[in-house]
């Protein structure tokens, strides 16, 4: 039987002891090995989704190449793209979109902060 | 022993992974325990949980500011990856119910121990999660408020009604009263 009484008028507090004293120490048994085991996968597939990006843009880029993107036909996409943005412009400086803007952004803005304040992302 | 901060570091600066592996070492007990509190003794779930904190946390890395321990960094990671499992359906058993005791993790190494493990059970689950933290796992009460996203004086009232309910059951323990 141990001597150890739980009165609190001497120093420190038994009782704190007590429940310092009982925490538990799980053995690693491998775990730390399937841990790292697992990290090195997600590297793997990371690395692998990263190649896959850069083949699909490279295959799309040739693809457009073939279909004569950037051939003499360009010019009329590059005239298209520009009045679709000052479109595009003309569209964003009306006041409704710009509070819409505004709203947007705020509630973007108070989420990242939440998620910020995690200690990771969930 | 090479601080946690220092193993971070070369973690961040050249993916070393024996340092990493070390940090795992270091910091799995905590984690596991932990879980297996927060699963109720689910050894297999809370270990799978462990495993992706520990896999979230080595992404996660480079965003660690240092402004706390490693240990409550990756015990946060750790309750963030239970909350997503709890949602699951087939972790709905799971679900938080506070007046459900949890079953501690305790040793009876002696008579005394043995009393605390059932006084431990008598608690509810959020004393017991509380002691949990602050105890077991050695946090502030301000640490274990933010990592279980707890008002300050939950944590608190929860670890003194805990420990006034412990000393009841403990009585026994104190000749003087």
């Amino acid at each position: 039987m141990e001597s150890a009484n739980l009165d609190r008028s001497g120093s420190g507090d038994p009782l704190d002891q007590l429940l310092r004293e009982a925490r538990p120490r799980i053995a690693d048994d491998g775990f730390s090995t399937h841990v790292m085991a697992a990290v090195d996968a997600r590297r793997r597939l990371a690395r692998l989704r990263f190649c896959l990006m850069v083949a699909g843009g490279a295959l799309g880029f040739a693809i457009a190449a073939a279909a004569g993107a950037f051939g003499p036909g360009a010019t009329h996409v590059s005239a298209d793209l520009q009045r679709n943005f000052s479109d595009l412009a003309a569209v964003a400086a009306k006041p409704s979109v710009i509070i819409a803007a505004i709203v947007i952004a705020a509630a973007l803005v108070y989420v990242f902060r939440r998620n910020a304040r995690d200690p990771a992302a969930r | 022993m090479t601080p946690d901060q220092e193993l971070i570091s070369r973690v961040i600066a050249c993916d070393d992974h024996a340092a990493f592996s070390e940090l795992v070492r270091r910091h799995q007990s905590a984690v596991r325990s932990f879980l297996r509190h927060l699963t109720r003794g689910n050894h297999a779930l809370a270990d799978d949980l462990a495993q992706e904190a520990f896999v979230q946390g080595y992404r996660s890395l480079g965003r660690f500011r240092g402004g706390s321990a490693f240990l409550t960094w990756i015990l946060g990671i750790a309750h963030n990856q239970w909350r997503n499992a709890r949602r699951r359906p087939q972790f709905a058993a799971l679900a938080d119910d506070s007046d459900e005791p949890l079953a501690p993790d305790l040793t009876a190494a002696s008579d005394l121990r043995s009393d605390l493990a059932a006084a431990l059970r008598t608690l509810s689950a959020d004393e017991q999660l509380a002691l949990h933290m602050c105890y077991q796992q050695g946090l502030t009460h301000e640490e274990a408020a933010a990592l279980l996203d707890w008002p300050l004086g939950t944590v608190k009232t929860h670890v003194a009604r805990a420990k006034e309910k412990l000393r009841h059951h403990l009585a026994v323990w104190n000749p003087q009263t």
